[in-house]
């Protein structure tokens, strides 16, 4: 995965403060995002990265600090915004008693666009769904489902909040896939999750967030090398196969797209 | 800007009405409840009810006093029942008088009455009439011309039926109830679940989702009010004086009522915590209206004390105006009072709205 520093950054936040009552739930902080990358939000419950993302997709006001999405910033420009990107809740549900096709074109609606609920959902492995109602997917059929309502405007960057919790290891390679076709499509991501596995798979960069500060940014690999020449090593050896490996095989589904 | 804000109202007062149509329990109470109450009331009280007097002894065929009682609207004679069943339905209340006629053997007659103290108004009554015809048939048979001259006149009129009470009541309450539980069920589902949420994330403003789910609600209730006018003035007789005119006040009276309805709904949306807590609460707003609005009884019958719940009620007034447009041929113009006090909850229940409405 190249380094992508030479790129011009869609998203720039500088010294993001949020505070809740006196509580800094973000404390300072900055990075930039990368036009066309997979940039991953990294951190333990709490630190602040679904806070951080709302603020960036203008759903929440910030208490200090500079966010520019795109050259917009996001105190002046919000309209202009939503119009740029494609937003994923963690757990949100969806209109009721409507189909996914219907849902789809809601969302068209909404962001003042004709689409083709057919073509979206091939786009994501769900073109014999499209009569199904939201409820009646499987989780993995929903997060891929949750992605697809994020792409009906063709978004310049998509925001996913922990797409991958709760799913089973061959759901979540599958998610990985469409992420990557996503980003393989031009869109610009930002994913938070709690999997260093994944970010380590998905990610050209992550920032580590804790107490709402940013620890560490940079590409997953050059954070490795940096820990190994402390000298760290891992305390167990690794045997060549993990369980993960064994239900994968077992459920039969290829390792293709990522080199893990 | 603006584009996009119309096709996303369109769009969603569009995937509204779906959801609406596919929420069994909208339609469950939207129409069939109402309907199938139109139908019991309705049919039910057809009958205008008669005083039921039972007949010991008619005495001889075609006297006078039995056949002016045979011929009163206001009795309906009983004369197959055994005397024995007949004193015990009169000891009940269910009969409200027992009357014999017999004729001594000198031809004189004499006519003898027994209310009961269970129905003393119906023994009144009965008590009156048969009085009355008593004195007539001494003078006439006397030939004695009455001191105090007697005239009476009936104006023509039309025969106010008991669906023309049942149904306006009815379509008040169903449009109430669709406003209502409607909104306030929708609303704290969109937020609960996030769905709102997810929509800020589009262009799509707060403006437009109320606009167009506020649209949805008045056209499913525009589709209420249009169906039981249907079925009532096709099948069950239900009066609408001046045909299209009244069904067309009708329906902007529905529209009225639905958006001050709504004002509700949107206040049990934001006071209420989640979906657990809204039949209470909206219970606590729907059920008072449900008896005490003019809704199956009318508000006269009440006691004195209980006057003023019913004024203070608004679908008491939506029902009012209903019925007399409906059935009096009021215009609109005509019920203004009526129009006004339903406005006048509305500004109160929106001025509460505007300042407790949660959207997330």
């Amino acid at each position: 995965m190249s380094l992508t520093s030479h790129r011009d950054p869609i998203i720039r936040v500088e010294n993001l403060t949020k505070s809740y009552d006196g509580l800094m739930a973000v404390n300072g902080l900055s990075f930039d995002v990368f036009e066309n990358e997979i940039f991953g939000l990294l951190g333990p419950n709490g630190a602040g990265k679904t806070t951080t993302l709302e603020i960036m997709e203008t759903l929440r006001p910030k208490t200090g600090g500079e966010v520019w999405i795109d050259g917009l910033s996001i105190d002046r420009d919000a309209a202009r915004i939503k119009r740029l990107i494609g937003v994923q809740l963690q757990q949100s549900g969806y209109y009721p008693n409507l189909t996914l096709t219907e849902i789809l074109t809601l969302f068209a609606d909404f962001h003042g666009v004709r689409v083709s609920p057919k073509d979206l959902l091939d786009q994501v492995d769900l073109g014999s769904r499209a009569r199904s109602k939201y409820d009646h997917l499987s989780g993995g059929q929903k997060q891929r489902f949750s992605i697809c309502t994020t792409l009906v405007h063709q978004p310049k960057l998509i925001f996913l909040d922990e797409p991958s919790t709760g799913l089973d290891p061959k759901a979540r390679r599958e998610l990985w896939e469409l992420i990557f076709k996503v980003r393989d499509a031009g869109c610009t991501v930002v994913i938070t999750t709690h999997y260093m596995d994944e970010a380590e798979v998905l990610c050209d960069r992550v920032a580590i967030v804790n107490e709402g500060r940013r620890v560490a940014l940079d590409a997953p690999s050059t954070l490795i090398d940096q820990l190994v020449a402390t000298g760290y090593e891992r305390p167990v050896q690794m045997r060549s196969a993990t369980l993960e490996d064994v239900f994968l095989s077992l459920t039969g589904h290829p390792l293709g797209g990522p080199d893990v | 800007m603006f584009r996009v804000q119309c096709q996303a109202f369109l769009g969603l007062l569009k995937a509204s009405l779906i959801s609406t149509c596919r929420n069994p329990s909208s339609l469950v109470f939207g129409f069939l409840f109402p309907l199938v109450f139109i139908l019991v009331f309705g049919v039910m009280g057809e009958h205008p009810t008669k005083l039921n007097v039972g007949v010991i002894s008619p005495g001889p065929t075609g006297n006078a006093v039995m056949h002016a009682l045979g011929e009163s609207k206001a009795i309906r004679l009983l004369t197959l029942l055994p005397v024995t069943k007949m004193s015990a339905e009169l000891k009940a209340g269910r009969i409200a008088a027992l009357v014999s006629v017999r004729f001594s053997e000198s031809g004189k007659a004499s006519v003898q009455l027994i209310t009961s103290s269970a129905a003393p108004e119906q023994g009144e009554i009965v008590r009156q009439i048969v009085g009355g015809l008593v004195t007539k048939v001494n003078f006439s048979t006397a030939k004695i011309t009455p001191v105090v001259g007697f005239k009476s006149a009936e104006v023509v009129g039309r025969p106010f039926k008991s669906i023309d009470f049942v149904l306006p009541g009815q379509l008040g309450f169903a449009l109430l109830t669709t406003a209502v539980f409607g909104t306030s069920f929708l609303f704290i589902m969109l937020r609960q679940t996030l769905v709102m949420k997810r929509f800020f994330t589009t262009p799509v403003s707060r403006f437009t989702i109320l606009a167009a789910e506020g649209g949805s609600r008045l056209i499913f209730g525009i589709f209420q009010t249009a169906l039981m006018l249907f079925i009532g003035v096709g099948f069950l007789g239900f009066t609408v004086i001046d045909g299209g005119i009244t069904v067309l006040s009708m329906m902007v009276l529905s529209i009225l009522g639905l958006t001050v309805f709504m004002g509700l709904g949107f206040i049990i949306a934001s006071v209420a915590s989640d979906e657990k807590a809204i039949p209470p609460l909206a219970n606590l707003f729907t059920m008072p209206q449900f008896l005490l609005a003019g809704t199956f009884i009318p508000i006269e019958v009440f006691p004195n004390w209980l006057q003023p719940v019913s004024a203070a009620l608004p679908l008491t007034y939506l029902n009012d105006a209903f019925r007399k447009v409906a059935f009096e041929g009021a215009g609109l113009w005509q019920v203004w009072p009526q129009i006004g006090i339903l406005l006048l909850f509305g500004v109160v229940f929106y001025a509460i709205a505007v300042r407790v409405f949660r959207w997330e």
